[in-house]
């Protein structure tokens, strides 16, 4: 479960002496339920990549309390921030971001390094992960020896193997064709249906947004919109 | 993350580079393999000048005429001698040197020797029987001077293997005439080889009685006394005993100069060992290039490598993983890079070994242990400022980095 409170983020932008503020939050109150699939959406400097940060604790807010699982992380040490990342937050990202060097074995049990998991282990894990997005044979192939989607599973599975309990995904679509799009898409959905993870996804496009059981429209740092069931489902041109 | 894991994660980032890696490790493979060679050669030099000064003779005192307070390592400068040495004295540091195993007055020049036709400059040397037990010398044929020719003056002489060679070529010379300096001397022995001693050639010498000497040249007193003491331990005692008595003869006044071999020996290895850290030193800068080659190939895989950081970062890498992973890399070029210098030092000092037999570069456990140490501290050293660098990254920016 995920609570904000009044969270604000704010840059110092400018140059030296005429520096300004600038809100890229503004006191945003949100809760997402446990295994809720929440659409993000907004125009571009909405502020839907520094919730997503904020979601991710890669970033603190400047202002305003974070809760995950009823933990409040907004003030916890880089370290603690890097422990809550991997294990209980699960990142996909538009450009997939795999290990050029390594396979989509290794590229899939990366987290497991970080959560000091055998060698042995890891790669067995890795291995069911593999599975579960139906990549399995390709296993011992590099990332440029794999499609966009193909790729964009891999780090599907990278992202679910510490069996987090939210699954951030920024663009996951972005860089496919709408067929491939589409299936990824329905990976999520699955996910999501069959483990009950939390699902918060960036999308500006509306086709994506309205698959989703929740949309969050934000416009200029704050939620412009909040739509849930079927309002989600019928809501117009989201961004 | 464990080290082996960072192991494993700097072996394959260096492996992705190959090329690049290499040369990078070349830098502390130079600067290494030229601190072991050239250590190894200065300690070298320190072992054959050392073998070469106690080819001289052990346990040896050398006195000299004339006291300064400016000392070299091998006497006092000359001149400004106020009293020479005399036989007298040389006599009394036999009579009451209970330290000294032996003592001998020596007289010392240069003069021709003439044989038929055959003419040749050579070093003449004035001595009396004991000198040869001092100095370490020996008569290969015939006999040395003995203690009666030294003191009445007998025109006797025991000649260098090469004067031997030079003017009787294969015949016998012993019972022969030659004129040394004009004057006929009997060849009674002739010297067994000894080749050169710190630049000296001892085969080239003529050795004759001291008082012959101070007679064919017109001189009263000595060039100097040699003495040895009865044992190592015994050394700074029989100097003060030499001292002592030499006082009471010249009436309480010390004008004349001791020095041990020891003495000589530690102010020669203070002068050797400073020479073998110039070297090292000279050659420890071009390990500093090699940091710093690190160090500029680090900062560019950094520069390459912010998405990766970033995305581990991401997936809960801490900070001190990303540190600890770049420090890896650093620490693992520049050990295998100091590793292969060791090895190639080594091999270039074997080489000069086995090209001149009579001078062997030295290599000890202490100077590869040092090279080892030095080398993993110069990629500690300069993987510090680019693998903060990459663990300082901010992960959002270092994400969306293209």
């Amino acid at each position: 479960m995920i609570e904000l409170e009044r969270v604000s983020k704010i840059y110092a932008a400018g140059t030296k002496g005429l520096e300004t503020e600038v809100a890229a939050l503004r006191e945003v109150n949100l809760r997402v339920e446990t295994g809720e699939f929440v659409a993000v959406t907004g125009a571009s400097g909405s502020g839907k990549s520094t919730l997503l940060n904020i979601l991710g604790c890669l970033d603190r807010p400047t202002s305003g309390v974070y809760r995950l699982d009823g933990e409040e992380v907004s003030r916890l040490s880089d370290t603690a921030l890097a422990g809550i990342r991997n294990r209980r937050i699960g990142f996909v990202f538009q450009s997939y971001n795999l290990l050029p060097r390594q396979s989509a074995l290794d590229n899939v049990a990366l987290p497991l390094i970080y959560g000091g998991v055998s060698r042995r282990e890891r790669r067995r894990r890795a291995a069911v992960e593999l599975e579960r997005v139906q990549l399995r044979e390709r296993a011992h192939h590099r990332p440029n020896q794999l499609s966009g989607g193909q790729s964009q599973r891999v780090a599907i599975a990278r992202a679910l193997i510490q069996k987090p309990s939210i699954l951030l995904a920024d663009e996951p679509t972005g860089n496919l064709d709408s067929k491939t799009g589409k299936e990824i898409l329905e990976v999520f959905h699955d996910l999501n249906r069959q483990t009950g993870v939390t699902v918060i996804l960036v999308t500006h496009d509306p086709v994506i947004a309205r698959t989703a059981s929740r949309i969050v429209r934000l416009a200029d740092g704050e939620i412009a919109e909040d739509l849930r069931g079927a309002a989600a489902a019928a809501a117009e041109g989201a961004a | 993350m464990s080290i082996f894991e960072s192991l494993l994660c700097a072996i394959e980032a260096l492996r992705a580079n190959a090329f690049r890696t290499t040369l990078t490790m070349l830098g502390m493979t130079i600067g290494v393999s030229a601190v072991i060679l050239l250590t190894s050669l200065g300690e070298g030099t320190k072992v054959y000048i050392t073998r070469q000064f106690y080819d001289l003779g052990t346990n040896l005192i050398i006195i000299q005429p004339g006291h300064t307070e400016t000392k070299t390592p091998l006497g006092p400068p000359p001149g400004g001698a106020t009293r020479k040495l005399t036989l007298e004295d040389s006599r009394a540091l036999e009579k009451w040197g209970t330290l000294l195993a032996a003592v001998s007055p020596i007289t010392f020049g240069s003069g021709t020797i003439e044989r038929l036709e055959r003419q040749r400059d050579v070093t003449v040397l004035g001595c009396d029987d004991r000198f040869p037990e001092i100095l370490n010398v020996s008569a290969g044929t015939g006999r040395f001077i003995s203690e009666n020719e030294a003191f009445s003056g007998r025109r006797v002489c025991t000649i260098g293997e090469t004067i031997r060679a030079q003017l009787f070529g294969d015949q016998n010379p012993v019972g022969e005439i030659v004129r040394i300096s004009r004057s006929e001397f009997r060849v009674i022995g002739v010297m067994a080889r000894k080749g050169t001693s710190l630049g000296m050639d001892m085969d080239d010498i003529i050795f004759m009685p001291v008082r012959a000497y101070q007679k064919l040249f017109d001189q009263s007193g000595l060039f100097g006394i040699r003495a040895k003491a009865v044992s190592q331990d015994a050394l700074p005692q029989a100097v003060e005993q030499c001292r002592k008595i030499l006082r009471r003869q010249h009436h309480g006044n010390e004008d004349f100069t001791i020095i041990s071999q020891d003495a000589m020996m530690s102010t020669m290895g203070t002068i050797l060992d400073m020479m073998t850290y110039i070297m090292a030193g000279i050659a420890a800068i071009s390990l500093l290039v090699g940091g710093i080659g690190i160090m500029n190939i680090l900062l560019v895989s950094v520069a390459e490598r912010t998405r990766e950081v970033g995305l581990r970062m991401a997936v809960g890498a801490r900070r001190t993983d990303v540190l600890k992973q770049f420090l890896t890399e650093s620490v693992l070029i520049s050990l295998i890079g100091g590793a292969a210098g060791v090895a190639i030092g080594v091999l270039g000092a074997r080489s000069v070994g086995l090209m001149s037999p009579k001078f062997q570069p030295v290599i000890t456990v202490g100077m590869v242990a040092m090279a080892a140490c030095f080398s993993a501290a110069v990629g500690l050293t300069f993987g510090v400022y680019p693998a903060w660098r990459a663990a300082a990254l901010d992960p959002i920016a270092a994400l969306r980095r293209e």
